[in-house]
């Protein structure tokens, strides 16, 4: 039995919830400093383990768990955040938020909101009175458009709009 | 009974405002756009110089030329050296109708290509400066009395 009270002793110190101080963001490593919840620990340079190719520097004030190495609270790591208290409740129409929604948001807000038909509304806002421009067929309606002169049609645009097309966004 | 550049002008400001564009099917009828906008400069030149003194008899008829005229001259990349040679055929079909009289048309081109050059602020402006260079060539025109008599300028 003493085998067993110590290791739900090391279960415990090995996953903490924690209140984020601080945060660390830079080329070697995405960090953060934190105050447990049950006890006044503080956990320095508490690496946050992300998910492949996404990094967002964590907001202070963001409950964290903490996860140690071996129970060793030298070593601690972030296993995840829970935004819940700042994450936006609604969609940015107002309504609820369907199933297969979400997005990024910070501070109560959406920033890009993509819903379950892959309308992707960028700024949080859903205003579809605003869309996007398609870039190929912008620049087919702009090299061909002409304006009315008093000497008839003008000619098509001498330079095209076509270098003006990103090479990195597509959109349908 | 005089030749009526303030009706130029009005006519022009109107015109240059809003030129014609023929649209078929969502695609510029760009032969028939030009042929629109021939037409008004055509009725603008007529009823400008539809008293002209001395009197003609071939304004309308020079209108009619000039709007065919025109027509072809806006299909050129450079319309000008052809706007001056319809503007010439034109007053020298106003001339030609001038009865009683040997009318010698403008001697020196119109020069449109002056006017092309420089950008105007306005629809008025631009039809002001187009007014303006019509009206003082016009007047260059001259007529004759038969059999004889002292030239005098169109007016």
């Amino acid at each position: 039995m003493r085998w067993l009270t110590q290791m739900s002793g090391q279960v415990v110190h090995a996953i903490k919830a924690a209140i984020v101080e601080r945060s660390y963001f830079d080329k070697a490593s995405n960090t953060i400093q934190a105050t447990g919840i049950d006890d006044d620990d503080i956990a320095d340079d508490a690496l946050v383990y992300e998910p492949v190719g996404v990094a967002f520097r964590a907001p202070v004030e963001t409950r964290a768990l903490l996860v140690h190495e071996m129970a060793d609270e030298t070593k601690p790591s972030v296993a995840g955040f829970d935004m819940r208290g700042s994450r936006p409740t609604t969609d940015p129409a107002g309504g609820d938020v369907p199933e297969g929604c979400g997005g990024l948001h910070y501070l109560g807000a959406w920033r890009v909101y993509v819903d379950d038909a892959g309308r992707t509304y960028l700024g949080g806002a859903a205003d579809t009175s605003e869309p996007a421009l398609l870039g190929g067929t912008f620049v087919t309606l702009y090299d061909a458009h002409v304006h009315s002169s008093p000497f008839g049609p003008t000619g098509a645009p001498a330079v095209s709009a076509a270098s003006a097309k990103s090479t990195k966004i597509f959109l349908v | 009974m005089a030749l009526n550049p303030s009706g130029l002008t009005s006519d022009f400001t109107a015109f240059f405002a809003s030129p014609p564009i023929t649209v078929v099917d969502d695609e510029v009828d760009t032969t028939a756009s030009r042929a629109a906008c021939a037409q008004e400069w055509a009725d603008a030149m007529q009823s400008y110089a539809s008293a002209i003194v001395p009197a003609s008899t071939t304004v309308a008829a020079a209108a009619a030329t000039l709007s065919t005229s025109l027509a072809s001259a806006f299909a050129l990349a450079d319309a000008s050296t052809a706007f001056d040679s319809a503007m010439l055929a034109f007053a020298t079909t106003v001339g030609s109708g001038m009865a009683g009289f040997t009318a010698v048309p403008p001697p020196a081109p119109l020069g449109v290509s002056t006017l092309l050059a420089t950008t105007q602020s306005t629809h008025a402006a631009a039809a002001a400066a187009f007014t303006s260079k019509i009206d003082t060539w016009m007047r260059t025109g001259t007529a004759t009395p038969i059999p004889s008599g002292s030239p005098v300028n169109w007016s």
